[in-house]
């Protein structure tokens, strides 16, 4: 009895937080115009919002990493092997190359134009002269490769299996699916992964240890190639997917056991529809829609799992490009890398936001 | 106290959460006990010894059930117990630290309205999308070595959002009630409408929310052992599973040193999940028939 009263309350806050963007430019005239076009007032109020948001992630990054006190030019110097004093002219030179010049707030200015104007986030550390956001660049295509495929297979396998579950609620396997996956759900994917390890590639030594592809190889669309890529992926891919499956799974099977309760499902068999059909037609459509949004929005956390799991997988990733930035205190990728997730995330959420009324007809952006 | 007692009955109602809690109990009773526990068993022979490596290379009888890290140190049960009481102790610091702020600034928000609440929840919006891992390793790095208590409150600067948000939207709908309208007209202050109307109502979910902060806390701490950035001088859970697996423990195909650390997670995560799921669905009505039905 609560649930819907709670869910329309948090709709209409969101609504009201949409309001707050200080888009309103005063005129009556407009006012007007957008009350007349509700779809286009609000796809403007969201990506208005959705650029504010970006802009504010990125400076708060920005300044958290300014606060923290320290030089990553005078940092480098002193760890090189060979004792140098370096001149005067040599530390201008590099802190002009970091923007590293005035006091923060122009930094944060020339930082701003330079991410804006030019694409850029500043040279890397621990590949200079490589610009930072050519680094991410490189590794994120092995993350998306990772997490992309693995989550997309989990999503599906867990829409299935949970809407099995909650469909057919007392059978003996959906308990057993029921309780591995309250087990399972809340591990860190890297556990799942050394278990993993140990079964395949310690024990049985069916699948290699770490890397993304097998040593001496080249980065090519060869069969080998190929082979060896999924090869090494199974054991973190498959990690990852058996956590996020069974998170998806207890979400999609609360869904379905909440629809089943609905009076279309019971006016559907009535009719004396087959139950596989009025669970294909009637049931499931009604629970992607909380799936999907689902998805993103478990999109940052599984984002940082995977740093992790590619950490100890040396997987050459975002994960493993964080290490090797961490290690140099290369705050120019690590800042990339904060951002581009960041830029992920938001995308991801303000895509699906205008997607929603194509994936399901009650939705409708005029208000 | 009432509510205290509520706690209880809610508990007696709820076998999952009951489960839970008392998983708990033993788990933080244990490990606040590391120290004389460790001093009982002399940090020496706690049981025969059936690693493989020990058969290998150390003479029989001086093995530890609970494996080798690397060559010659074994594991000890009561090092375990001390790395899960640091790990409890990050936990409930920073749980306890973002829950609070969440709870504070949620129900500020959701009950003041108006251009408080859109700063407020823009801001809980901002603080949900900013990646906290790596933020919190690059902290960890440039800070060359912080303790568990900087650990703590940096986390719960990063999570408190996490709490806020459910918290603002319960709020909202709490407050609209009659009760609450009650209280408004009978002239009862902002404060005492919070603490004395809308607080005791939202106690379960807060518990809820704590046990998941808790969760995430250890789970970021853990993810900064694998960097090698976990708190300095002191051995939580996932330093010890690193330590394992860096020591070479499953080259040796000796299993426990990476395992049993590994186990201790995984069984304070079910402790922690057992007391959400049992209070989610004594709270959400319609989840009352989840399980086993």
């Amino acid at each position: 009895m609560t649930r819907p009263a709670i869910e329309s309350s948090e709709e209409a806050a969101d609504v009201g937080l949409i309001e707050e963007v200080p888009l309103t430019v005063g005129g009556g005239g407009l006012r007007a115009w957008f009350s007349q076009h509700g779809t286009i007032s609000y796809l403007i109020r969201r990506l208005v919002l959705y650029l504010f948001t970006m802009w504010a992630a990125f400076s708060a990054t920005f300044f958290f990493f300014r606060l923290i006190p320290g030089n990553p030019i005078a940092h480098y110097i002193a760890n090189l092997p060979v004792t140098t004093t370096a001149g005067k002219k040599l530390l201008s030179h590099y802190d002009h190359a970091f923007d590293l010049d005035g006091n923060a707030f122009q930094q944060y200015v020339a930082y701003m134009y330079q991410l804006v104007v030019k694409h850029d986030m500043g040279p890397s550390l621990i590949a200079y002269p490589t610009p930072s956001l050519v680094l991410v660049a490189h590794s994120i295509l092995w993350t998306i490769g990772l997490l992309g495929t693995s989550a997309l297979i989990a999503w599906i396998l867990g829409i299935i299996l949970g809407a099995f579950a909650g469909w057919r609620r007392n059978s003996p396997v959906s308990r057993v699916l029921t309780y591995c996956a309250l087990a399972t759900s809340n591990l860190p994917f890297f556990f799942v992964a050394i278990v993993l390890l140990f079964i395949f590639a310690f024990d049985l030594n069916w699948l290699p240890l770490t890397y993304a592809y097998g040593p001496g190889m080249q980065l090519e669309l060869s069969l080998p190639f190929i082979l060896s890529l999924l090869n090494h992926a199974l054991i973190p891919g498959g990690a990852l997917v058996l956590v996020s499956m069974f998170t998806n799974f207890l979400t999609m099977r609360q869904q379905m056991i909440t629809v089943l309760g609905e009076d279309y499902m019971t006016f559907a068999s009535a009719k004396g529809l087959r139950p596989w059909h009025v669970l294909r037609r009637y049931g499931m459509p009604n629970c992607y829609l909380p799936q999907i949004t689902g998805l993103v929005i478990n999109l940052g956390f599984v984002f940082s799992g995977n740093i992790i799991l590619e950490q100890i997988f040396i997987y050459p990733g975002v994960g493993h490009l964080l290490g090797e930035a961490l290690r140099a205190q290369d705050y120019n990728t690590l800042m990339a890398i904060t951002d581009v997730i960041i830029f992920m995330v938001l995308s991801a959420v303000f895509l699906i936001d205008m997607a929603l009324p194509l994936l399901d007809p009650r939705i409708r952006h005029n208000r | 106290m009432r509510q205290i007692g509520a706690l209880f009955a809610l508990l007696r109602r709820s076998p999952k959460a009951s489960l839970g809690v008392g998983i708990l109990i033993v788990m933080v009773v244990l490990a606040a006990l590391h120290g004389p526990i460790g001093t009982l068993m002399g940090l020496g022979g706690i049981g025969a010894g059936h690693s493989r490596f020990a058969r290998h290379a150390i003479p029989s009888g001086s093995g530890s059930w609970l494996g080798f890290i690397g060559i010659g140190a074994r594991l000890e049960f009561a090092s375990i117990l001390n790395a899960l009481w640091n790990s409890l102790r990050i936990g409930f610091e920073a749980g306890v630290i973002s829950t609070v702020v969440g709870v504070v600034i949620g129900f500020y928000s959701a009950y003041r309205g108006g251009y408080i609440d859109s700063i407020l929840s823009t801001t809980t919006d901002l603080f949900l999308v900013i990646p906290a891992f790596p933020l919190l390793a690059s902290f960890a790095a440039y800070k060359n070595g912080s303790t568990i208590n900087v650990i703590a409150v940096v986390l719960a600067v990063f999570g408190w959002a996490v709490a806020a948000r459910p918290i603002r939207s319960h709020v909202l709908s709490l407050r609209t009630r009659t009760y609450v309208d009650l209280a408004r007209t009978t002239k009862e202050g902002a404060a005492e409408i919070i603490f004395t109307e809308l607080v005791p109502n939202m106690l379960p979910y807060i518990a809820m929310g704590m046990s998941q902060a808790i969760m995430v806390a250890i789970l970021a701490v853990i993810g900064l052992d694998v960097f090698g950035l976990g708190p300095v001088g002191q051995t939580d859970l996932g330093s010890l599973v690193l330590g394992g697996l860096l020591g070479g423990s499953l080259t040796l195909g000796d299993w426990q040193p990476v395992f049993v650390p590994m186990a201790t997670v995984v069984l304070l995560f079910l402790s922690l999940g057992l007391i959400t799921l049992g209070l989610e669905e004594r709270f959400n009505p319609r989840l009352q028939t989840m399980v086993g039905r």
